[in-house]
């Protein structure tokens, strides 16, 4: 007598007839059995190529060989306490960097580089390395992250963690968004993942996911942005060419377009023309941006 | 002094072996229990950068149920970190034929597609497990650490279940 909580087991795996099957089911359930049966074993599922045992191997750390430990006990017991209170201490203190008002070149001890934008903070702990990398960013930086161990980037508003790629980050604490220019990126805000990939960008204004044309972003002569609040974009110019600038507008607008980094004037027009902002020199560095 | 044996999974050749082993079916079982193909990918490299970093520490002979559970925890632990998981339900699933068969019973295999999302994930593992992994009763109830029984009654339920949504929605057509 089969057992009533495992026959169609038992049928799937050939041991119980299509007879037997049909005489407990029925005509009709019988051929729906065989039709699940036939459809599913053409199921595939793919692995991506990352996944490939050359794709990943590039990632892996090398393995140092392990030492000839040759010191007495008592030595070693007071060299592990040392060691174990300069690490804590290492541990703790945190390399910071800032860019008052500059693009800041940074290349990290993991081979990966950040430009960190006017305004921007960036800092992790000492310790950071291949297997260790993590990051608090606050303001706008692009990165270009070398394979290794997950690296993780925590900002006001979310975290953006990634292998090996490149992407740029803004986050005013107002404003976040990520833009992917090679690899595959996971962004979360406020609890929700999303994965980018070349050519795809969030912003925080739509919560959504938008492909966007990425070779003006790939061009380091000019800072190019999608609608961001232009707020940033101002604050950017301000500290680039060391000026105090103002708007007077009531209305919240969102920059598209390119910035010259190079030229004050162009750069200054960037941010006024698409607006019809009416530009107003008050002394040599306070400007007022108004609306006519 | 500690030294470091001679097949140890520290040793490159010795995790490569491990990783070209078990990466695979660890990323497809992780794809057929959460149902996100980017967490699976994201998790299955993860755990395989633990095992290198801290190699030492791991016995080769428990590793496959080591990886296993690793990954399971990992995935549980960015799920409830996260809330919300966007992904589209076992997407990367396809069905391999030829374009003649494709055009032939396309509804039936798109609706058992929804219905294997409606399996509770005990069920879908067990099914897919054997579906698409080609492993036996015996094989997956040593892999999911269950007695050979459970994984009889797991596969029951899913059939059941599958039968029941399909037989519905062909009624509702008719």
């Amino acid at each position: 007598m089969r057992d009533e909580t495992t026959y169609l087991a038992a049928w799937l795996e050939g041991t119980l007839s299509d007879r037997e099957l049909e005489k407990r089911e029925g005509k009709e359930s019988l051929n729906r059995y065989r039709k699940i049966k036939e459809v599913s074993s053409t199921l595939v599922v793919e692995v991506p190529e990352n996944l490939n045992w050359e794709v990943f191997a590039k990632q892996l750390p090398q393995k140092r060989k392990p030492q000839k430990k040759t010191r007495s006990w008592a030595f070693g017991i007071a060299a592990s306490f040392m060691v174990l209170v300069g690490i804590s201490s290492f541990l703790r203190s945190q390399k910071v960097y800032d860019s008052p008002n500059s693009f800041n070149q940074i290349e990290l001890s993991d081979g990966s580089t950040v430009e960190l934008a006017p305004g921007g903070l960036l800092q992790h702990q000492r310790s950071f390395n291949l297997i260790n990398r993590k990051l608090k960013l606050a303001g706008e930086a692009y990165f270009q992250v070398e394979k290794g161990s997950p690296f993780i980037i925590e900002s006001p508003n979310g975290t953006v963690e990634v292998v090996g790629t490149a992407f740029k980050i803004i986050d005013t604490g107002a404003f976040f968004t990520v833009i992917c220019t090679e690899g595959k990126v996971k962004v979360t805000h406020q609890g929700k993942i999303n994965y980018l990939t070349k050519g795809w960008a969030y912003s925080s204004t739509s919560e959504k996911v938008d492909e966007i044309d990425l070779n003006p972003y790939l061009n380091k002569s000019i800072g190019y942005y999608h609608k961001v609040p232009l707020e940033h974009v101002v604050g950017l110019v301000s500290k680039l060419f060391n000026l105090n600038i103002q708007i007077s507008s009531l209305k919240s607008h969102y920059f598209t377009g390119t910035i010259d980094l190079k030229d004050q004037e162009k750069a200054l027009r960037s941010i006024s023309l698409p607006f019809s902002f009416k530009v107003i020199q008050q002394n040599r560095r306070d400007y007022i941006l108004i609306e006519e | 002094m500690k030294t470091v044996p001679l097949h140890s999974l520290c040793d490159q050749s010795v995790f490569e072996k491990v990783y070209k082993q078990y990466s695979k079916d660890l990323y497809r079982f992780l794809t057929y229990s959460f149902q996100d193909t980017n967490l699976s990918e994201d998790i299955t490299q993860n755990v395989f950068l633990k095992l290198w970093d801290q190699c030492e520490k791991f016995d080769l002979r428990n590793i496959k149920s080591l990886i296993f559970t690793m990954g399971k925890n990992l995935s549980l632990n960015e799920i409830k970190r996260n809330q919300k998981i966007e992904g589209a339900p076992i997407k990367e699933i396809h069905f391999s034929e030829s374009p003649q068969e494709l055009l032939e019973g396309k509804q039936f295999k798109e609706k058992l597609t929804q219905s294997l999302n409606q399996l509770s994930e005990k069920e879908r593992i067990v099914f897919l497990m054997n579906r698409i992994d080609n492993l036996t009763y015996h094989e997956i109830a040593d892999q999911l650490e269950v007695s050979q029984k459970t994984v009889e009654k797991r596969m029951h339920q899913a059939l059941k279940k599958l039968n029941t949504l399909l037989g519905i929605d062909l009624k509702r057509k008719k």
